[in-house]
């Protein structure tokens, strides 16, 4: 069930560097989206394929009643695919797309903690040495001698879904 | 016109699909003399679906055709039927139709 | 969230109906035997006390129902009214607003100072027992024997489509004492008279009880109004006929003042015994009460209803795998109420399209000026309902076409009367409803649709070849097309840049049609054929693969089996072979790319749209469906072969297919092998 935490927006300071965010895990990399977005964390539910999809969001849930996609950011980033475990969840986010304000689920393998991080501390990805889309990635902030992923979302969206390989 | 029939009707037995199953029953009595009619036991069922059975019971006695459950009325089926009065004052004929029973009466 | 309170709502709905009360019973004062002021203030009374409850003012619907008896003894000729009465509930309001102002408030004193001087002038108010009533008076005290009472009551026809459930009424009744309760199917009409909507169906209920009358009466408290009620104890009259058939039936209002006297050929022992509601002023019967309710809250409600379906499907998985018979029992229970509720959530949405039609009144008046011609503007079927959503939508194409009709349709006076017409010429817009649709359609008396100048002008358009062969209903339909106008000259009315092309399209994304009928000289009818909501269409649900879909019904034309060989045979081609004609045909497993192996059994499920067909090879036809559509996410406009999805009562989702796009890519692929070929 949803952390009363994660519906309030988050607080930010006054020098508006500080952010509350949700951390998680894909494919054994943390990952963080703004905690103000996140709607709810749910266990995994029943998921329909959508034939002819972008293969990132190839599945809709029922989620209270809406039909909303579900994204995979694992597929998005060409990370392997694993299977779902029991620490599986489904984080929901609330995006604007298009000037529509939607619902969107993304399948996340562990979700972590709600943490204060400071953006000061993010660099852009680097363009070369990344495994992943640098286009998809909207920084890195470390952490605790680690990388912190902020994901694009809009980015990966919009695109058309065959993540392209950095050679 | 061909002789009999087993119609499955579809689980949801409600007068959100009455009218479904209103022009399935009516078709079948149309086309055939002797319809059975199989009811998934998982059937979600209202009392409009009772009313319907008895109208299209009614006909089929009127024109002489034979129409029958497959299985005696169980689950939800039978709880309406319960809850209806439908069986308080049942004819032989009436617990012959829904429950299967023979006449002991 | 910027949702009003729904306590808000319910304030300004009590502050009306408050207002009524208290002019109700002022005029009440001056008039003490005036039964239709008796009944507007009981009609208030009964009102609030109901919605009171629905919102949770449960002090106000406890307090307000001490003054709605007392009124219903008035009503009913068991009790008079009297000025003491009448002070004793004008002063009850005034708590009643301050129970509505301040729910929580301390009222303990003030409320029994209240009822007391209510119950004073009650008990002295009693009527003498009249000889029209020969039934004992109610008693306002719990009688301390059991009585038997028996109940006989028939349900209004639309008892099922107002989302109430007969039965609970019956499991109600059963919960009050031992009870008898037997169905009356005597008013069961034929089965192709039956509109299986509807109820006919009827009741003889036997109850033992230590209840009141009134506590048997509060359990048809929200129908009262509405049904043929009839509560006797055997003491009362003569002794009851042992198996005598119940002569209930139940009738729409007109009908009921009749048959609140016994027809002669029927002459009964409880000739006393009276529907409970009051048959002499049909105006007053046909009053709805409702609660006004933003429509985007009725969406909320859909929505929780769907989460109260998944948690109840997995009640549901957990309560199969358990021994417990008490969490079976709730599991069943709360099963049934979901699908109740579903039922509910659907006809919710209703409104008259009344609300739609009121609106062109003003714009015929404004027609009359502008045009100058005496028009009258008719209408029928007010009463037929439409999804609200859907009837917001037809607004505007329905404003073109009276406009339409208005300055094209029309002629002007001298030309009328050269015709031998009345001036006046005549607008009449009527809606009915048949299955799953409502035709609306507007008609006027005036010169019908000129065939020569439409000729001319789809000639001078392109639209077809000169001196071509055209069918009349062809020609006609060419109106639709976009761009065309017959009116030679561009009045300040119509052809303002809008075509009918605009009103067709408008009425298509409705997922309705349009047609149009016009006799020269005689006038013509443009008829609009409309689902009866948007957020839910009859499907078939089919099973492709491991997924689930929903086809829309009125899509499709049939459905039909394969052979093993016949299925054999088709692969590689493009058609199949229905009866005389070639029918492209499309795999669903394939495009679907399900990996699995298909059902030895393929069905296929043709679907046109119009003139083009195809068919749609499948594992399984699962069944009839009725569907609430949900749209799909931003994310999935690139897919066109679903128009949107919907919740299986298990939960679980399943995806609408669009007909349209299937049907052309059934094109597409048939003229692909054709190719290859």
């Amino acid at each position: 069930m949803s952390d009363p935490a994660l519906k309030t927006k988050a607080v930010r300071d006054a020098s508006a560097d500080e952010i509350e965010v949700l951390t998680f895990e894909i494919g054994g990399e943390t990952f963080a989206l703004e905690a103000a977005i996140v709607r709810e964390i749910l266990d995994l539910l029943p998921e329909t394929i959508v034939p002819g999809s972008r293969p990132f969001v190839n599945a809709v849930i029922n989620f209270r009643g809406k039909v909303i996609p579900l994204a995979d950011i694992r597929v998005a980033m060409g990370m392997p695919a694993a299977a779902a475990t029991i620490d599986s969840r489904i984080v929901v986010v609330e995006l604007d797309l298009d000037g529509t304000p939607s619902l969107v689920g993304l399948r996340t393998d562990r979700v972590n903690e709600v943490a204060t991080l400071s953006k000061a501390g993010g660099e852009p990805p680097p363009r070369v040495g990344l495994r992943w889309p640098p286009q998809f990635i909207e920084c890195l902030i470390h952490r605790e001698g680690a990388f912190i992923i902020f994901p694009d979302l809009r980015t990966i969206f919009s695109s058309k879904g065959r993540a392209s390989q950095p050679d | 016109m061909e002789n009999s029939t087993v119609i499955r009707m579809h689980p949801n037995l409600c007068v959100s699909d009455i009218r479904a199953s209103y022009s399935t029953l009516v078709e079948a009595l149309d086309g055939f003399s002797s319809i059975q009619l199989g009811i998934p036991t998982d059937a979600i069922v209202d009392l409009s679906f009772l009313q319907l059975i008895e109208a299209a019971r009614l006909r089929a006695n009127e024109q002489g055709k034979s129409l029958s459950l497959l299985e005696p009325a169980n689950g939800e089926l039978r709880r309406a039927l319960d809850r209806s009065g439908l069986m308080t004052a049942a004819t032989s004929a009436d617990r012959s139709f829904w429950l299967h029973e023979e006449t002991t009466q | 969230m910027s949702n009003p309170d729904p306590a808000d709502i319910f304030r300004i709905e009590a502050a009306e109906l408050l207002e009524q009360m208290e002019q109700g019973l002022l005029d009440l004062e001056h008039r003490l035997d005036d039964r239709t002021l008796v009944d507007a203030v009981f009609r208030a009374l009964h009102t609030l006390k109901g919605s009171g409850a629905m919102f949770g003012f449960d002090r106000l619907a406890a307090f307000t129902h001490h003054c709605e008896t007392a009124f219903d003894r008035v009503r009913k000729g068991q009790a008079e009214a009297t000025p003491a009465l009448v002070s004793a509930v004008l002063e009850a309001r005034d708590h009643m607003r301050a129970l509505v102002e301040d729910p929580s408030g301390d009222h303990a004193a003030e409320e029994r100072y209240l009822l007391e001087r209510l119950q004073a002038a009650v008990s002295g108010a009693v009527a003498a027992p009249m000889a029209s009533v020969a039934d004992a008076p109610a008693k306002t005290a719990t009688p301390t024997a059991p009585t038997t009472w028996r109940i006989r009551f028939g349900l209004p026809e639309n008892t099922f489509v107002n989302g109430t459930n007969p039965l609970s009424f019956l499991d109600e009744l059963r919960a009050m004492g031992e009870c008898r309760v037997v169905l009356d199917r005597s008013t069961l009409p034929p089965l192709e008279q039956l509109d299986p909507t509807a109820l006919y169906l009827a009741w003889d209920v036997t109850l033992t009880t230590d209840r009141s009358r009134a506590d048997i009466e509060d359990v048809f408290l929200f129908v009262m109004d509405d049904m043929a009620l009839e509560i006797e104890a055997p003491s009362d009259g003569a002794p009851l006929p042992e198996v005598a058939p119940p002569v209930l039936s139940d009738i729409d209002a007109p009908a009921r003042a009749a048959a609140a006297e016994p027809p002669p050929e029927r002459p009964e022992p409880e000739a006393a015994a009276r529907p409970v509601a009051d048959a002499a002023d049909p105006k007053l019967r046909r009053k709805v009460e409702s609660v006004r309710v933003p429509a985007e809250r009725l969406d909320e409600l859909m929505d929780r209803v769907g989460e109260l379906v998944i948690v109840q499907s997995r009640l549901q998985q957990i309560a199969a795998t358990s021994s417990d018979i008490g969490l079976r029992t709730v599991s069943e229970e709360m099963e049934r109420l979901c699908s109740e509720l579903r039922v509910t959530m659907m006809v919710l949405r209703m409104v008259p399209v009344a609300t739609l039609f009121d609106r062109y009144r003003r714009l015929v008046h404004d027609l009359q000026r502008d045009t100058g011609k005496k028009i009258e503007l008719s209408t029928d079927g007010e009463s037929t309902e439409m999804d609200k959503t859907v009837i917001e939508r037809l607004a505007d194409p329905l404003v073109h076409l009276v406009r339409n009709a208005a300055d094209h349709g029309l002629e002007n006076g001298e030309a009328r009367r050269a015709a031998g017409k009345p001036e006046a010429g005549s607008i009449r817009l009527s809606a009915r409803q048949t299955g799953g649709e409502v035709i609306i359609s507007v008609t006027d008396d005036g010169r019908g649709i000129d065939r020569a100048r439409v000729r001319a002008k789809a000639e001078a358009a392109g639209l077809i070849q000169p001196g071509a062969t055209i069918a009349d209903q062809d020609l006609l339909q060419l109106i639709f097309q976009p761009g065309f106008s017959t009116a030679s000259s561009v009045t300040n009315l119509s052809g303002r840049g809008v075509g009918m092309d605009v009103v067709k399209k408008a009425i298509e994304s409705l997922h309705g049609s349009i047609d149009l009928a016009s006799r020269p000289g005689e006038g013509s009818t443009v008829s609009l054929r409309i689902p009866l909501t948007l957020a839910i269409i009859d499907g078939l649900l089919v099973r492709v693969g491991e997924g689930r879909y929903v086809i829309p019904l009125p899509a499709v034309e049939e459905c039909i089996e394969l052979s093993q060989e016949e299925d054999l045979r088709s692969r590689g081609r493009a058609f199949l072979s229905l009866r005389d004609t070639l029918v492209p045909f499309i795999r669903l497993r394939e495009l679907f790319a399900t990996g699995t192996r298909p059902d030895p059994y393929q069905k296929m499920v043709v679907v046109s749209t119009g003139e083009e067909r195809v068919g749609l090879i499948v594992d399984q036809i699962i069944g009839h469906h009725q569907t609430v559509i949900k749209s799909m996410s931003k994310l999935h406009d690139d897919v066109t072969t679903f128009s949107g999805a919907t919740i299986l009562g298990d939960g679980s989702v399943a995806l609408i297919l669009d007909v349209a796009n299937l049907v052309s890519l059934g094109q597409e692929q048939e003229a692909q092998l054709r190719a290859i070929a």
